[in-house]
């Protein structure tokens, strides 16, 4: 049997212990970097880095954008071939995961610094969840620079912390160990699909491969879609005590830079499949918080000349409840719907065929 | 913020603790950057709370000394008074005034008087029943002459703030670190600390392994209180027996493992109270420095036992019955503090001969679900909700057709895992291992696996009191 040591130097195993494994355990979340927060270094992140994928194709898009699509992956489906029909206008769909006011001010001062100008028509999807006042900008928006430097100074400098406080976290070192595994399977059929469930096109549209397949085929599991996403949005707004007042500051800032020069913008209120809206509203206070959303967003439209409609509910544009992917990821024939009614009684500007 | 955070156990911890063991040799300079760090601990969530800890603190320090300069009793009653109503008035208002206008409104529109009285939204702050009770405990002894006032502000300051109890308690009272706070100790005691690091893991432990599991298995049987039937109403409310206890007595236990990192030692708050064998022993076991408290600032100011047993069962009634309000403005904790008084008059009028004879396996049962009942009304939102769990433990909702399947599904298995512990494990505070390397090593990998679950951030039960 071990013999008692002085508690003193107990302590110092203890401490030793602990910085050791917390240091391996943070290097090899860092090395790896599996959800891409940490700028672009080590293995391929297995969630979509979308920001940096969305900055790379419209970079690469032939002359800037006359119209950006911007909000979450909740807006990454809106074609911009429909939206051209309506206004002429080229678009670029910039919508990315778990897109924020901070996201969507980011992109437009990017797009600013980079042209000089403002595109000529932003249509802004707004989720109530982007404006939680609990939850910090998305990680992966600071580990991609070109955006990030337009919006670092206004980013509280704790949400800087949390990021690297996530090195310790059990999910990311998950993550990690999945990313690593993937690597061993880099050549087999299995890593093949991965890649090729979700891609997006050059005008940054949206293409669900795999789900567009097993639907095709009839295979696919709507019910569990719809389940995650009772879960996920049912946490999301049950600690939703209030609008964020910072991210309102963003959302104003970016539709009155646009309003200022020229820019027409078109705000919306994105989709919830009624279920998930049933599920939201007798569990959270849901309800309240979209009520308060809308008549902000109704205030910010009478103050800069944006146009707001709400198209939270299936109903507001008519749409199916067929046409989801999930609960919240609407497919074309609810999208087309919904750029109809966003559009309709609008006199758009006449803008010359580019 | 949270002893389960990033930031607190990265950055906040190891900065104060390097500043007030760095700082041995300037008793003031350590004492002020233990009270700044505890108003950065307190003020993370809401700063503006910090002015009413300050106001509180220095309102009852200078009510503290303007009493002991007061020989005669009536004098200093006066100073009493005020130290009352401030207190009180304080917890009052952002405790009980959104409580009051709802019941009083409730009435009136019962008596078709309309609504007529404001509801306000008032966010509580965190802790503000913990530290009420400390600065109240304070005046009290200084009125009645056992203790001497603080020797400085940042003394009595450091008391009140104290970031490891502030929260969530063990309620600490002055005299139990009066002697502590003028003799700081200047060089570490190192067994003192490992005992603490040991009370530390395993209040981490009991939080974030035992405590926040069970919640996660059984806490979604309660989102649908119709769908709530015979076995599933049984497994939500055995999780959340186990949840609150691990949740509570862990965070006590990191709480006093947290003294002892800075010298102090706190008194126990939970001593397996599980294993009561009746209801009077479960309240010596369970939050136990509320319950000597309740004992000493109310149940023997009433009477006590004092004027025979009519006036101690109602002294225990009222006691209870404040105790319930005390955890929360609502009725269903009028009627968990009602129970409690009921149970343990109840116990008093059982005969020896009985209470003797009770095998002690049958009275940790009936204590048990005695205790559980009482959860029940304790976790409920209202007592309409109340009301359907009890209905669906008692089979009034139906019985599930899937027994098998609930019984070895993890909603039943983790809280019955859970409830063994409780009553086989012994106590954190007596079970300290003997220290060696490999006990060091097994703590840090514990710890390390906790600190891997901080993400999924979850605070203590009793945040919310």
């Amino acid at each position: 049997m071990a013999q008692p040591v002085a508690p003193r130097i107990c302590t110092n195993i203890f401490v030793a212990t602990l910085f050791t494994l917390l240091l391996v355990i943070g290097l090899l979340n860092l090395c790896v970097n599996p959800y891409g927060q940490y700028g672009r270094r080590g293995l391929t992140p297995i969630v979509q880095d979308t920001r940096s994928q969305k900055t790379d194709l419209f970079n690469a898009f032939p002359a800037p954008a006359d119209g950006l699509i911007l909000g979450s992956s909740r807006a990454m489906k809106i074609e911009t071939s429909y939206l051209n029909e309506r206004t002429s206008l080229r678009f670029f769909n910039y919508g990315v995961n778990h897109g924020r006011p901070e996201d969507y001010l980011a992109i437009l001062r990017m797009y600013q610094s980079q042209t000089g100008r403002l595109p000529k028509a932003v249509v802004l999807g707004v989720d109530i969840a982007a404006l939680n006042d609990t939850i910090p900008a998305d990680a992966r928006m600071s580990s991609e620079p070109r955006l990030f430097r337009h919006i670092q100074r206004e980013i509280p400098w704790h949400e800087e912390f949390d990021r690297y406080f996530q090195l310790f976290s059990l999910h990311q070192t998950k993550a990690s160990f999945q990313s690593l595994a993937r690597l061993r399977k880099r050549n087999s059929e299995d890593c093949e699909q991965l890649t090729q469930e979700e891609y997006f096109g050059p005008d940054g549209v949206i293409h669900y491969a795999r789900r567009s397949r097993e639907m095709e085929r009839g295979e696919y599991d709507f019910e569990a879609a719809l389940e995650y996403n009772q879960r996920e949005f049912q946490a999301l707004f049950s600690n939703f005590r209030s609008l964020s007042s910072t991210r309102l500051r963003f959302l104003r800032e970016a539709v009155q830079l646009c309003t200022a020069n020229d820019c027409r913008v078109y705000l919306f209120t994105t989709v919830h499949h009624p279920r998930l809206r049933e599920l939201l509203i007798t569990k959270t206070k849901f309800e309240l918080r979209e009520l308060e959303a809308i008549e902000w967003l109704h205030r910010l439209s009478q103050e800069t000349g944006a146009r707001f409609v709400d198209l939270g509910r299936v109903e507001c544009f008519e749409g199916n409840t067929t046409s989801f992917v999930d609960g919240i990821h609407p497919l074309e024939p609810n999208t087309r719907k919904m750029v109809d009614c966003l559009f309709r009684f609008t006199k758009e500007p006449v803008y010359a065929l580019q | 913020m949270l002893f389960n955070s990033y930031i607190f156990l990265l950055v906040f911890l190891p900065v104060v603790l390097s500043l007030w063991w760095g700082l041995a040799r300037c008793p003031n300079l350590r004492l002020t950057s233990l009270v700044v760090g505890s108003y950065l601990f307190y003020g993370w969530w809401h700063w503006e709370y910090t002015l009413l800890l300050l106001a509180s603190t220095v309102i009852d320090y200078m009510l503290g000394h303007l009493m002991a300069k007061r020989e005669r009793l009536s004098d200093r009653r006066i100073f009493l008074a005020l130290s009352l109503v401030c207190n009180l008035g304080m917890l009052g208002y952002f405790k009980y005034c959104g409580f009051l206008s709802e019941s009083i409104n409730g009435l009136l529109e019962t008596l078709r008087f309309g609504t007529p009285l404001y509801v306000p939204d008032i966010l509580l702050p965190a802790g503000i029943s913990f530290y009420t009770f400390q600065t109240l405990s304070y005046s009290i002894d200084i009125y009645r002459g056992e203790i001497k006032p603080a020797r400085s502000l940042m003394a009595f300051a450091a008391y009140v703030s104290m970031f490891p109890q502030l929260i969530a308690g063990p309620i600490v009272r002055y005299s139990d670190v009066e002697l502590q706070m003028r003799n700081l100790p200047s060089i570490p005691d190192w067994p003192g600390i490992t005992k603490g690091i040991w009370l530390f893991v395993i209040g981490m432990s009991q939080k974030i392994l035992i405590a926040d599991t069970v919640s996660h298995a059984t806490s979604p049987l309660l989102t649908d209180m119709n769908a709530l039937q015979f076995f599933g109403g049984w497994c939500a409310l055995l999780g959340y027996t186990v949840q609150l206890y691990f949740d509570f007595a862990g965070y006590s236990n990191m709480a006093i493992g947290l003294g002892l990192f800075f010298g102090f030692q706190f008194p126990q708050n939970f001593d397996s109270p599980y294993q009561s064998s009746n209801i009077q022993m479960f309240w010596r076991r369970w939050h136990m420095t509320l319950s000597t408290f309740l004992r000493d600032y109310l149940y023997i100011p009433l009477g006590g036992n004092r004027y025979g047993k009519i006036l101690a069962w109602r002294n225990l009634l009222v006691v209870m019955l404040l105790g319930g309000i005390w955890h929360g403005a609502g009725w269903t904790f009028v009627l968990w503090g009602l129970l409690h008084g009921c149970l343990l008059v109840g116990y008093a009028m059982i005969p020896n001969f009985i209470k003797d004879h009770t095998p002690r396996s049958l009275g940790m049962c009936l204590t048990l679900i005695c205790v559980m009942f009482g959860w029940l009304l304790f976790r409920s939102a209202s007592v309409a909700m109340a009301y359907e769990w009890s209905t669906a433990i008692l089979g009034g909702h139906g019985f599930e057709s899937n027994v098998l399947a609930i019984l070895t599904s993890q909603m039943f298995l983790f809280p019955l895992a859970g409830i063994l512990v409780c009553w086989f494990a012994p106590n954190a505070e007596r079970a300290t291992p003997q220290w060696t390397p490999a006990v060091a090593v097994c703590l840090a990998i514990v710890l390390a696996f906790c600190i891997l679950r901080f993400d999924a951030e979850s605070p203590f039960l009793y945040f919310q009191f």
